[in-house]
C-alpha cells in the first residue's frame, strides 16, 4: 500500500507539472500611452432634465480607446441617437442603460443624458481599455480593462419653478451647443458585403433582425461618422493555410486521461484500504 | 508485483504514449490567417467605421472578436493605415503581414541582435539553437532570458513545427531560399533580413537598411532611426580623425578571423578596420562567408604592420602566442614590433555594437598619438548600452575574456 501511495503522489505531481507547463503563457509588458479616463458630472441636476457627462482621455500620441459607461437606473439617453453625442462613434444599449464609445484620436467625449424623475443620489460606473496596448499574450480577457475614474455620483434634485435650465453644478450642460451628426456610417452586415446606410436601424449582426422604428429605442444602435471604404486587392500570392483552432495540442486527451487515471487510482486506493 | 501497482504503471505508460502520439500528430497550434482581423466586409482594409463597430460591440460583450482581435485591428488602423503591411525583404521577396507583430520567432543568429537593438527583445517567443548555444553573444548577456526560449532549429535549419508551435506573427531569417521554404511550410510570414548586418553599415541590405526594415515590421521605426543616427555619428567621429591620416602613414593590417581557425584564414572585408584607418592587406580577395584562406608565404609577402586576431570565443585556439611563436612568420613586421593584437569580433554573424567599438579599439592601437584621450572602455560601455540597454557590458566582457587591451 505504501508503494501504491508513492506511485500515486509521484504520478499526481508529474501530471500537475505537465499541465502547468502546457498552460503557461509568456506575458510581456506593452507600451500603453493612455493613463486614465476621467468622468466629470454636474454635482446635481434637476429631475427629468437633460445634462452632459464629460469623459477626458489622458494620454500621449495616437489613441484608440474603448469605453463602456453604465448609467444609473432611471436615467435615460435622448431618444434620438444623434442627440446623444457627436464626440465619437458609439453604440447605445438602452435596455441595459449602457453606452459603448469608440474613441479614435479623441481626447474628450461629451454625452447627453436625461436624469431620473426621482430625487436622490445616483451612481455611474464605467470601464475602458487601451486598444493600442500590445503584448505577446495570446488569449487576453478583460484583465487590462480599467475603471473610469473621476465623478461617480450625481444628485437629482427637484426642479426649481424659477429655472428651466435643466441642471446645476460645476459641469452643467446648460448653454452648451451640440453638433448633431449629419450622416452615419454604414452598418456592416455579417457575412455579406452589403451595408446598411441607415444608422438609426438596429445592428443586424449577431442574429438581431431589422425591426421597426418603434423598437429602435430598445435595441442597440450604432452611430458614427461616415467613413469611405476603399477596396484594396492584395496581389501577393501568399499561400493560404487552413485556419485551425487555437488550442493546446492534446490537451483534451490529457484531461481525459488524467480523469480516468485519478478515478482508477481512487478506486484502487479504496479497495486497498 | 502488486497487481494494482502493475495496473497503475500500465495506465501511466499508456497515458505517456498516447500523449506523445497526440502531441506529435496534431496541428501544433493556431495557423497564421492571411486576412485582417475585424475586417467585417473582407475587403482587406479596416476603416474607421468598421473599427468603431467592432470596438463598441466588443465593449458591449457582443460579437466574437477578442481583445487581441480588436487591439490588432486598432494597431493596423493606426500603424498601417488600416491595410496589410507588405514589405520587400532583402532578398527581393514580397511578404505581407496581416497582424501587428507582437510575437517574433528568430531563425538566424543576427536576427537576435537586430530585434534586441531595436528594443523588441520582449517580443521574442523562440530562437535559433545557435543563440542558445553561443556563450559569447553580447546580446544574450544583456538578455539572458532569450537563451531559455524554445529552440526553433532542426539540424542545420529551422524546424517548421517548432516555429508553428510558438505562434509567431513573423519569423526573421537570413537566407532567402530557406525563408521561402519556411513560409511555405508554416504559413507564417518569414522575412529574410540582410545577412551583412553588422558587416557593413551603409550598403544595400546593410545594417542601416536592416534596422529600417525590421523597425517598420516591429513598429520601432523611431528607434531604428535613432540607432542609425547614433551609429553613423560614432563612425563619423572616428573617420573624421582617421581620414586625415596621410595615405603613406596608414598602417597595413592583416585581420585573422580567429576562433579555432588557423592564422591563414583572414577577412578581406572588414568595415571596422576601414573606419579605423587601416589598410587591409587582404582586400579584394574572393570570400566565402566573409573570409578567405591564404598561405603563410602570402602573409610574409604582405608584411603587415599590424595583425589583428579576432577573439570571440573564450579558450579559442588561435592566440597571439600561436602567431608570435610561429617561426615561419618571424620576419613579419607586425611580429617584430609586437603589433599583434586581439579585437573582439563576433561569432555567428556580425554585431554592429562590437564592430563600432572594435573600430575605436583598432584606431587607438594603430594610431595611439591620434587618440590619446580616447577611453575605449568608456566608449565601449556607452555603445553597448545604447544598443542593448545594459550598463558596463563592455567592461564585463573585458573581465570575462581577460585578453583584450585595457588602457588605464
Amino acid at each position: 500500500m505504501k508503494s501504491m501511495k508513492i506511485h500515486y503522489r509521484a504520478f499526481t505531481s508529474f501530471l500537475l507539472i505537465l499541465i502547468t507547463v502546457l498552460l503557461a503563457v509568456p506575458v510581456s509588458a506593452g507600451n500603453s500611452e493612455i493613463g486614465s479616463v476621467v468622468r466629470t458630472l454636474p454635482d446635481s441636476v434637476y429631475a427629468n432634465t437633460e445634462f452632459v457627462v464629460t469623459l477626458d482621455i489622458a494620454g500621449q500620441g495616437p489613441n484608440i480607446v474603448g469605453i463602456l459607461e453604465t448609467i444609473p437606473e432611471g436615467f435615460t439617453f435622448p431618444s434620438n441617437d444623434e442627440d446623444i453625442t457627436s464626440s465619437c462613434a458609439f453604440i447605445v444599449d438602452r435596455n441595459n442603460g449602457s453606452i459603448a464609445f469608440s474613441a479614435i484620436e479623441v481626447n474628450k467625449i461629451h454625452y447627453k443624458l436625461i436624469s431620473s424623475s426621482t430625487n436622490t443620489i445616483y451612481t455611474f460606473s464605467g470601464r475602458w481599455v487601451d486598444l493600442l496596448y500590445q503584448d505577446m499574450k495570446l488569449d487576453e480577457s478583460k484583465e487590462r480593462w480599467k475603471d473610469v475614474t473621476g465623478d461617480i455620483a450625481i444628485n437629482v434634485v427637484k426642479e426649481s419653478s424659477s429655472s428651466n435650465s435643466g441642471s446645476s453644478g460645476k459641469s452643467s450642460g446648460s448653454g452648451r451647443s451640440y453638433r448633431t451628426l449629419q450622416e452615419s456610417s454604414p452598418v456592416v452586415e455579417e457575412n455579406t458585403n452589403a451595408t446598411n446606410t441607415n444608422a438609426t436601424e438596429p445592428i443586424t449582426t449577431n442574429g438581431i433582425d431589422n425591426q421597426s422604428n418603434e423598437e429602435i429605442d430598445t435595441e442597440l444602435s450604432l452611430n458614427h461618422p461616415v467613413e469611405k471604404t476603399d477596396v484594396v486587392v492584395d496581389d501577393l500570392d501568399i499561400k493560404e493555410v487552413e485556419p485551425s483552432s487555437n488550442t493546446i495540442p492534446g490537451f483534451g486527451l490529457l484531461v481525459a486521461c488524467l480523469s480516468i487515471v485519478l478515478v482508477t487510482l481512487a478506486f484502487a486506493r479504496r479497495k486497498g484500504d | 508485483m502488486d497487481p494494482r501497482v502493475l495496473f497503475v504503471k500500465s495506465i501511466f505508460f499508456l497515458f505517456v504514449v498516447s500523449s506523445i502520439l497526440t502531441v506529435t500528430s496534431s496541428p501544433a497550434a493556431a495557423v497564421y490567417e492571411n486576412k485582417l482581423p475585424c475586417d467585417l466586409n473582407g475587403d482587406n482594409i479596416i476603416t474607421e467605421a468598421e473599427l468603431s463597430d467592432v470596438i463598441c460591440n466588443y465593449m458591449l460583450d457582443r460579437g466574437e472578436n477578442t481583445l487581441d482581435d480588436v487591439g490588432d485591428a486598432a494597431c493596423i488602423y493606426i500603424q498601417w493605415d488600416g491595410k496589410p503591411l507588405t514589405i520587400t525583404d532583402h532578398y527581393n521577396r514580397n511578404v505581407t503581414l496581416y497582424r501587428p507583430v507582437e510575437r517574433v520567432a528568430l531563425c538566424s543568429t543576427p536576427s537576435v541582435r537586430i530585434v534586441a537593438s531595436l528594443g523588441a527583445a520582449d517580443k521574442v517567443v523562440g530562437v535559433y539553437q545557435s543563440i542558445i548555444d553561443d556563450d559569447g553573444l553580447i546580446v544574450t548577456r544583456a538578455y539572458p532570458d532569450l537563451r531559455t526560449l524554445p529552440s526553433l532549429s532542426s539540424g542545420t535549419g529551422a524546424n517548421p513545427e517548432a516555429v508553428i508551435a510558438v505562434e509567431p506573427d513573423v519569423v526573421f531569417y537570413s537566407a532567402a531560399s530557406e525563408a521561402a521554404d519556411l513560409q511555405d511550410s508554416t504559413g507564417v510570414p518569414v522575412v529574410a533580413l540582410g545577412a551583412t548586418f553588422g558587416l557593413n553599415f551603409t550598403d544595400y541590405a546593410g545594417t542601416y537598411e536592416v534596422w529600417r526594415l525590421a523597425g517598420l515590421i516591429l513598429n520601432e521605426e523611431e528607434r531604428a532611426e535613432d540607432l542609425i543616427d547614433y551609429a553613423s555619428g560614432k563612425l563619423n567621429t572616428l573617420t573624421s580623425v582617421t581620414s586625415s591620416i596621410p595615405l603613406e602613414d596608414k598602417l597595413d593590417a592583416y585581420i585573422a578571423t580567429g576562433g579555432n581557425n588557423d592564422i591563414t584564414k583572414c577577412a578581406p572585408e572588414y568595415y571596422s578596420l576601414d573606419v579605423a584607418g587601416g589598410n587591409n592587406v587582404a582586400a579584394g580577395l574572393p570570400t566565402s562567408w566573409g573570409s578567405a584562406t591564404v598561405n603563410k608565404e602570402q602573409i610574409i609577402a604582405w608584411d603587415p604592420d599590424v595583425i589583428f586576431i579576432r577573439y570571440y570565443q573564450i579558450g579559442q585556439s588561435l592566440t597571439k602566442d600561436a602567431v608570435t611563436d610561429d617561426t615561419v612568420l618571424s620576419e613579419v613586421s607586425a611580429i617584430n614590433t609586437s603589433s599583434v593584437h586581439y579585437v573582439r569580433g563576433s561569432s555567428n554573424g556580425m554585431d554592429p555594437a562590437i564592430e563600432i567599438v572594435d573600430s575605436y579599439c583598432m584606431a587607438k592601437l594603430m594610431y595611439p598619438d591620434n587618440f590619446l584621450s580616447l577611453d575605449v572602455e568608456a566608449e565601449g560601455n556607452e555603445i553597448y548600452k545604447k544598443f542593448y540597454g545594459v550598463d558596463n557590458l563592455y567592461s564585463q566582457m573585458l573581465d570575462d575574456f581577460d585578453v583584450f587591451e585595457r588602457w588605464n
